[in-house]
């Protein structure tokens, strides 16, 4: 099982709004599962298009996200949406997300929503007259229970705090079973306690295999759990190395304000 | 301490249509009565002599109310069979007319039939439909049927193009299916939504619907022919406090039915 996971010159243009904004600029990069990767940078700098263009929610201007044989997204696909076709939901399944503002489904149940992650195995008709598998709900209440959330399970999403929300969509990332996990700020809602429950409970996962590629606000945190530090600065790449080799002079040219007055 | 900030705030790069649009509404409601100068002052003149034959007090006889509450009861069933019919026929149509549905043909094709269903009034539908089914109380049914189902599919079709598309992206990234998206992903944030309209749709509808009778289509309409055709209106009088009871308490029902699902 190789898990090449690999962007190729992907840019993306968001063209609502008063003047189309660019979200990257022609950004390559090639992943290692066996690495944890942090992507840094100031607000508005692309880290979350970044994400979302690696999970393949985002239309690509330019450029291509391969997974394995997989393509995962393309700049050929005319409406991002509208690709269902076997290979590429194989490949969107083995990429789990966490989204920064949660996505989940505020009408459907915490355990409901944990399943969604596990839809992939489930058939068209199973989907219509069934509901999930005793075995999906049990392993769902287990990573609940991971987190702290097993008195939540029942409950309507949109009952819970952002925290709990946070701790849901990190459970549902968990039992996609993929080979990767993407992580757009997963601690941001979380108090000191959860954030170091939840940075041990992702440890766990990568060391089951699974690569990770996490958008970190704390800069602290970034260079202490990551092994690999990338950068970015109005969808450009400006560092890319281990995080011995981030210095005074990169938190400069990525963070520092241009003229101080 | 300067008066002035030293930062000067970009002004907005939309128009400002506020004057323009004030300016033609004040010029188009001074038109309409200059327009119509010699009818207003004509029927508002009529109004004076005749107060002894419409302020009476409502008759409360057990006979009227009876009559009243049986004609009422087929108004009711009117709106809400009505109602839940073209909710039902709604929902799939009002996909099929939404970006999602994906076939642009098809999406086109269900855009026009849905404006086309909605461009005509209710009374012309109840109106056309009797000359089909008779007069009655089915005949009334079919024309709320018709009717709601194109306003409450133009609705639906808002609701899904204002939907949150974030759920249905989260549910995709997992590697489901467009059926599954579609069912994890849109359907709990839209359902709920649709309700809510149909409710409220159905409570709008006992309103609309009393009309029907007008044209032979079943319901309190037709208590409205016969009492309004002989002064002293004491009847009517009764008919519009049944009105307020009956749509105040549906109201109240229709709120609490959408604070449960909540």
């Amino acid at each position: 099982m190789s898990q090449h996971f690999e962007a190729q010159g992907i840019s993306v243009v968001y063209d609502r709004g008063i003047k189309p904004v660019v979200g990257l600029k022609k950004i390559s990069l090639e992943f290692d599962p066996s690495q944890i990767t942090c992507i840094i940078g100031p607000s508005g700098s692309g880290k979350s298009t970044l994400i979302k263009a690696l999970i393949g929610i985002v239309p690509l201007k330019t450029g291509l996200v391969h997974l394995d044989e997989d393509l995962l997204s393309s700049s050929d696909d005319s409406h991002y949406g509208h690709n269902f076709s076997h290979s590429r939901q194989q490949a969107r399944s083995r990429v789990a997300w966490i989204a920064q503002d949660y996505c989940l489904s505020n009408n459907s149940t915490v355990l409901s929503n944990v399943c969604m992650g596990a839809l992939y195995k489930k058939s068209l008709f199973d989907t219509l007259f069934q509901g999930f598998s005793q075995a999906i709900k049990d392993k769902a209440y287990g990573y609940l229970t991971e987190l702290g959330l097993e008195e939540k399970v029942h409950e309507k999403v949109r009952r819970l705090s952002g925290g709990q929300k946070q701790r849901v969509a990190i459970a549902r990332s968990y039992l996609q079973d993929s080979w990767w996990i993407l992580g757009d700020e997963p601690f941001a809602a979380l108090d000191e306690g959860y954030k170091k429950q939840v940075i041990q409970s992702l440890r766990n996962r990568h060391k089951e295999g699974r690569g990770q590629i996490l958008v970190v606000h704390d800069l602290t945190l970034a260079l202490e759990m990551s092994d690999r530090i990338i950068a970015l600065k109005e969808g450009q790449l400006v560092f890319d190395g281990s995080p011995e080799k981030w210095t005074e002079q990169h938190w400069e040219t990525v963070f520092g304000l241009e003229e101080l007055s | 301490m300067s008066a002035t900030s030293p930062i000067k705030c970009p002004p907005s790069p939309f128009p400002k249509l506020n004057f323009i649009g004030l300016s033609l509404t004040l010029l188009a409601v001074l038109f309409i009565l200059y327009d119509n100068k010699e009818e207003i002052v004509r029927n508002l003149s009529l109004v004076q002599g005749n107060y002894d034959k419409y302020l009476v007090a409502p008759d409360f006889s057990v006979k009227v109310i009876k009559q009243i509450t049986s004609y009422f009861i087929d108004t009711i069933e009117i709106a809400f069979l009505g109602t839940l019919l073209g909710a039902v026929i709604a929902l799939p149509l009002s996909l099929l007319a939404s970006d999602m549905g994906g076939v642009a043909f098809v999406t086109s094709l269900a855009r026009v039939f849905l404006a086309f269903v909605r461009s005509i009034p209710l009374i012309f539908y109840g109106y056309i439909i009797t000359k089909f089914f008779g007069l009655g109380v089915v005949s009334g049914i079919i024309a709320v049927m018709i009717y709601s189902l194109g306003i409450l599919s133009k609705q639906f079709i808002d609701e899904i193009a204002n939907l949150d598309d974030t759920v249905a992206h989260s549910v995709m990234s997992t590697g489901a299916g467009r059926f599954q998206v579609f069912w994890y992903g849109l359907l709990p944030e839209l359902l709920p939504n649709f309700l809510a309209f149909s409710l409220l749709r159905f409570e709008i509808n006992i309103r609309e619907a009393s009309i029907l009778g007008v044209v032979g289509a079943g319901g309190i309409g037709i208590l409205l022919m016969q009492y309004g055709s002989m002064p002293p209106y004491n009847k009517l009088w009764t008919l519009i406090v049944f009105f307020f009871i009956v749509v105040v308490a549906i109201e109240i029902l229709c709120r609490w039915t959408i604070k449960a699902t909540k």
